[in-house]
């Protein structure tokens, strides 16, 4: 039964009873955010900063020129909007309490850290339970703890980029982010640095009608490199979830960071997720993300490509089954010179789910040699699948060159019928093919991921056509 | 032990009428071809067999060692052990050939039980050096970017593997040159075997001088309308099917 | 409702649904006046359009002066060609009912000017392409209504010209194309300050060939919606347009397949010189049940120039099974290998520039005249 090291979605569907000391309770206001400071013992500044940031969020609209429409269901009253046991992450598990233990136990956490990764962050609801790194690491001044510990303790570092990649008025979700994060990672790779392991976090929400709202930052100095993953579940409730994370990434001068993304919320989750990365001269950064639960995701992975000759890639693949919405995409926008970009997306859409990409390539005024090339396909299973494709795309100039194809297409019936003439049922058939579908994609997974992608694929196929 | 075909109607589904009432009788250990002139039915005769959801049959039956061929599904006649060589090879993007043989041999497995991964591809290695294909064809994707000849070869890897009771070869001869020809025949030739039979459709005297049928029949309109031996084939190569308008007369 | 004597209960019944119908259409259509407000800076479908500059001062330009000023023409028109006054009720219903992209409630403003322009009724192959012109020094906003018969080939063309440095044209279109009909239409327009052109192309089993050409207008907007009604319909939507100066050129289109096993096809080029500004945002709708579609899109542009700007949305929505469609959009500068390849030749750069551009806009023409 345990031959993969990663089992999120029937070990993800199940939940402790709530075991907190601290809960803000329902709604977000000034005294919610003077409760999340006071728990957190944050420093002045900071709780401005957070009261700023929800006059914002109040002010602002729900977004129009990028969305589906399908976000004015979210009612943020209806969210609770801090959960915890305390902020002190434990370094060890046999701190961590028993049922959040327990928990990351059963979705093979401890196991996974053991077997190939540099570091972990696993977040129970709002605050963080356990980080902890390998000792080598911290010798060579890696930093890798949560965001609240990443403000006290290293906030030289943290304070400058600090909302620099995502503004706090960027959109309603970054000013929601902005007034109420918890958790999250915060990471520095020194100069040169070269991470040979992964780093992962891990995200769960177990309460119902929560919302997590963690907020991560890398930062990889001039030459460093890392993997970051993150995965993500939460057990099915009747009552709305939400999750709306920010994460910034900072690529110095010739860094590379790929930050990796499999979720699998259950689907009463919300997931609107703001993801941006800084690239510098010669940077690159990779998104590659995979969305397969819950019921309506917003998620669009930028690169601002800030420094010449800097790369940005978005590899994505989502799949959306009955009563999902997955509604992902990517942006890069060319602000330096001779920047290049890449993105290709798969979707599947099963039943009367729903998979649509939107996008952005904005290459700015007065850019030369920029280049971006853009790739989507989408697979609609049955008759009552949808997809939908909504690219944007500007261009300055004569000296740039911007591509963009999409197709959508369908199980071939011939392809389908040899297979079954081989001895293949229809569902082992359709199996084989959607995975053939998105086999090279999957390839750009870590090893651990893809096995695990696959059989969730798999589960999905039997499910759908079985 | 034979593949029984009775009175065998069958037409595009809610289209043309194209098979007209098929009689044939193929024991097991025989091999017998199926000539005809284009048009006559003989590809649609192929798929219906194997249960192509574009055709439906409108009367007769099929029996395969006793079996209700018609009332299984395309993949259950595949596990009972009736194989097809097709015309045109499908194209399965981003599915590697080695994992697309596994998981059909796989599929004939009792539940619980797995494919021994050693003797399986020391088995596909073994079969592919036979059809003289390289073993780098094992990690692309099936068929995909193959040429017309390497399409051919690779069914008949996959007839070897699977090692089916009925095989169909439905012009596996096109798109082969002499060589390739050769090689593809001398696997064929190979399982033939007494509890195995053949059902050869082709075009041309070429293929059926390498396998050698027992039987010959020929196909017009739906109907067949001739059956004897290899003299049969001889006369169609010399004098063409221009005789089938005598016969029907 | 007065029904022929001659008619049987049945086709009493059906028109009287049909009326009833209609008179639906029609309430719907009235509620969305009502509701409509000027294009704004949240309306997706003005998304890079400027809308509170340009659609502003049309909407102003509209209600401070509702005089027609302008000249309608038309040629080789014979039987079929009818000009259209303010008291063609049914013309009006059409207009009325149209879709627009984003543009309501300038439609609602385009009806209280309803009254010129032509209408041709075509029953019959037209000998010679029948020509439309309208023209004006001042703001004109004429209607055109095109109805092609059964089974009958027509060529039409038509013509917008500006006439003076203020000129503006706020033109719609209405074009019907019943079964087994072929129309091959094309829509030149030039120099204005402002035009726009809202068309309707409702294809009901025919085969339509659609080609917009827009040149020297300080801004032009065009929605052309192509909705396919009926089994084995074919449209073909084609532009090509040579911006140059400040020229800023707002082009949208939707391709909606009500029903399935049609075909739709469009390909918009654009080559963009000094400043100026293309915006492409396309649309492919299909909708449930209209299975076995084929629909595509293309948006190709060559930028010429460091100032100029393309921005393309091509999008598509897909709501039914056994559907082929793609889109492509491409912006890039001139290739430069065929550059070389005729520099190679002696031609001088600017010379080779021009041919290259030109061949690149002359490949839309040739598959609209069915050469390519």
């Amino acid at each position: 039964m345990d031959e993969t090291p990663f089992q999120m979605d029937t070990r993800g569907a199940f939940s402790f009873p709530e075991n907190h000391k601290y809960d803000a309770g329902f709604g977000l206001t000034e005294e919610t955010i003077d409760y999340i400071c006071d728990v957190k013992g944050e420093p002045d500044w900071l709780r401005q900063f957070r009261k700023e940031a929800l006059r914002k969020f109040n002010e602002m609209p729900m977004p129009t020129h990028w969305a589906p429409a399908e976000i004015s269901g979210v009612d943020f009253e209806s969210f609770r909007y801090y959960l915890s046991h305390g902020a002190t992450p434990s370094r060890s598990w046999e701190e961590v309490p028993d049922d959040m233990k327990r928990t990351f136990e059963r979705l093979g956490v401890p196991e996974q850290e053991r077997a190939f990764l540099a570091g972990v962050d696993a977040q129970y609801d709002s605050e963080t339970a356990y980080t902890n790194m390998r000792e080598e690491l911290t010798k060579k001044g890696v930093i890798f703890v949560n965001s609240t510990e990443g403000l006290k303790e290293y906030e030289h570092i943290f304070r400058p980029w600090f909302g620099k990649v995502i503004p706090v008025g960027d959109n309603k979700f970054s000013a929601l982010n902005h007034a109420a994060f918890s958790g999250g990672s915060f990471i520095y790779v020194p100069k040169g640095v070269k991470l040979a392991q992964p780093l992962q976090a891990y995200f769960r929400i177990n309460s119902e009608s929560m919302g997590q709202f963690e907020r991560t930052l890398i930062i990889a100095d001039e030459g460093a490199e890392l993997m970051y993953m993150e995965g993500c579940t939460a057990p099915q409730y009747d009552s709305a979830t939400l999750h709306s994370g920010v994460v910034e990434l900072v690529a110095l001068k010739g860094a590379k960071i790929q930050y990796v993304t499999v979720q699998n919320w259950s689907t009463n989750v919300y997931n609107l997720v703001i993801q941006r990365g800084l690239a510098m001269e010669d940077a690159e950064i990779r998104w590659i993300d995979c969305n397969l639960g819950s019921g309506l995701t917003m998620k669009y992975p930028a690169v601002v490509l800030q420094g010449p000759r800097a790369k940005g890639e978005v590899v994505s693949i989502s799949l959306a089954h009955s009563g999902q919405l997955q509604d992902t995409g990517a942006r890069m926008i060319h602000a330096a010179p001779h920047t290049t970009s890449n993105i290709v997306a798969k979707s599947i859409s099963i039943g009367e789910g729903r998979a649509s990409y939107r996008g952005e390539v904005n290459v700015l005024k007065g850019m030369k040699g920029c280049k971006n090339n853009t790739e989507c396909d989408a697979l609609l299973i049955n008759a009552t699948s949808r997809t939908d494709t909504y690219p944007a795309i500007t261009v300055n100039g004569n000296a740039s060159a911007v591509q963009h194809e999409a197709s959508v297409s369908q199980v071939d019936e011939e392809m389908l019928f040899y297979m079954q003439q081989r001895g293949l049922t229809r569902a082992q058939a359709m199996s084989l093919a959607v995975n053939g579908f998105i086999n090279d994609l999957v390839k750009e997974f870590p090893m651990e991921y893809s096995v695990e992608l696959r059989r969730l694929i798999d589960l999905e196929m039997e499910d759908s056509i079985g | 032990m034979s593949l029984i075909i009775k009175n065998l109607c069958a037409r595009v589904k809610d289209g043309a009428d194209i098979l007209n009432g098929i009689d044939l009788e193929i024991p097991t250990g025989e091999v017998h071809a199926i000539m005809g002139p284009n048009g006559s039915g003989k590809s649609t005769l192929s798929k219906v067999l194997c249960g192509h959801p574009d055709y439906e049959v409108t009367g007769g039956s099929v029996t395969m060692d006793g079996q209700d061929l018609l009332a299984m599904s395309v993949d259950e006649r595949s596990r009972a052990g009736l194989f097809l060589a097709f015309q045109y090879p499908v194209e399965v993007p981003g599915v590697s050939n080695a994992n697309f043989m596994r998981a059909a041999m796989q599929a004939r497995l009792p539940k619980g039980e797995d494919v021994d991964a050693v003797a399986f591809y020391k088995q596909l290695r073994g079969h592919m050096k036979e059809l003289g294909m390289d073993t780098k064809f094992t990690a692309r994707a099936v068929n995909e970017g193959f040429s017309g000849g390497e399409k051919k070869r690779n069914d008949i890897l996959q007839m070897m593997m699977l090692q089916p009771s009925y095989a169909i070869l439905d012009e596996t001869d096109s798109g082969l040159d002499v060589d390739a020809l050769r090689i593809v025949s001398e696997g064929v030739n190979a399982m033939r075997a007494p509890f195995r039979s053949f059902i050869v459709i082709t075009h041309y005297k070429r293929l059926l001088d390498y396998i050698r049928p027992d039987v010959v029949h020929v196909l017009s309109k739906g109907k067949i309308v001739k059956t004897g031996g290899f003299e049969l084939v001889d006369h169609i190569e010399a004098h063409g099917f221009d005789f089938l308008k005598n016969t029907e007369a | 409702m007065d029904f022929p004597a001659s008619m049987s209960m049945e086709e009493a019944f059906a028109l009287a649904e049909a009326e009833a119908k209609l008179n639906a259409a029609l309430q719907e259509s009235k509620a969305r006046f009502e509701q409509a407000v000027l294009p704004n800076r949240l309306n997706e479908d003005w998304r890079f359009g400027r809308p509170h500059k340009y659609a502003t001062a049309l909407a102003e330009l509209l209600q401070s002066d509702t005089h027609t000023q302008g000249e309608a023409n038309v040629q080789h028109g014979g039987d079929a060609a009818v000009r259209l006054t303010a008291e063609d009720e049914d013309l009006r219903q059409t207009e009325l009912l149209m879709p627009t992209i984003g543009s309501d409630a300038l439609l609602g403003l385009h009806l209280e000017r309803f009254g010129s322009g032509y209408a041709l009724y075509i029953e019959e192959n037209t000998a010679e392409p029948i020509h439309i012109h309208y023209s004006t020094a001042g703001l004109y906003t004429p209607s055109t209504f095109i109805m092609v018969a059964p089974g009958v080939k027509a060529e039409v063309v038509e013509h917008h010209e500006g006439l003076g440095e203020d000129a503006g044209m706020f033109v719609t279109r209405n074009i019907q194309v019943a079964e087994g009909a072929e129309l091959k239409i094309s829509l030149s327009s030039n120099n204005m300050a402002r035009y726009m052109c809202i068309t309707n192309i409702q294809n009901m089993g025919g085969a339509v060939k659609h080609l917009t050409r827009h040149e020297g207008h300080a801004w032009a907007r065009e929605e052309t919606v192509a909705e396919t009604y009926t089994e084995g319909s074919d449209t073909r939507l084609f532009s090509a347009n040579s911006l140059s100066g400040d020229n800023i050129l707002d082009q949208h289109t939707r391709q909606i397949h009500h029903v399935g096993g049609a075909t739709s096809d469009l390909l918009y080029k654009n080559v963009l010189d000094d400043k100026s500004t293309a915006i492409f945002a396309g649309n492919i709708y299909v909708a449930p049940g209209a299975h076995r579609t084929d629909a595509y899109q293309s948006n190709r542009n060559m930028l010429l120039s460091e100032k100029a700007t393309v921005n393309s949305l091509p999008g598509l929505e897909i709501l039914a099974d056994k559907v082929r469609c793609s889109h492509g959009s491409a912006s890039a500068p001139m290739d430069e290998e065929q550059l070389f390849y005729l520099l190679s030749r002696g031609i001088p750069q600017y010379e080779a520039q021009k041919l290259v551009a030109r061949g690149f806009m002359d490949d839309v023409l040739a598959r609209f005249n069915g050469e390519a």
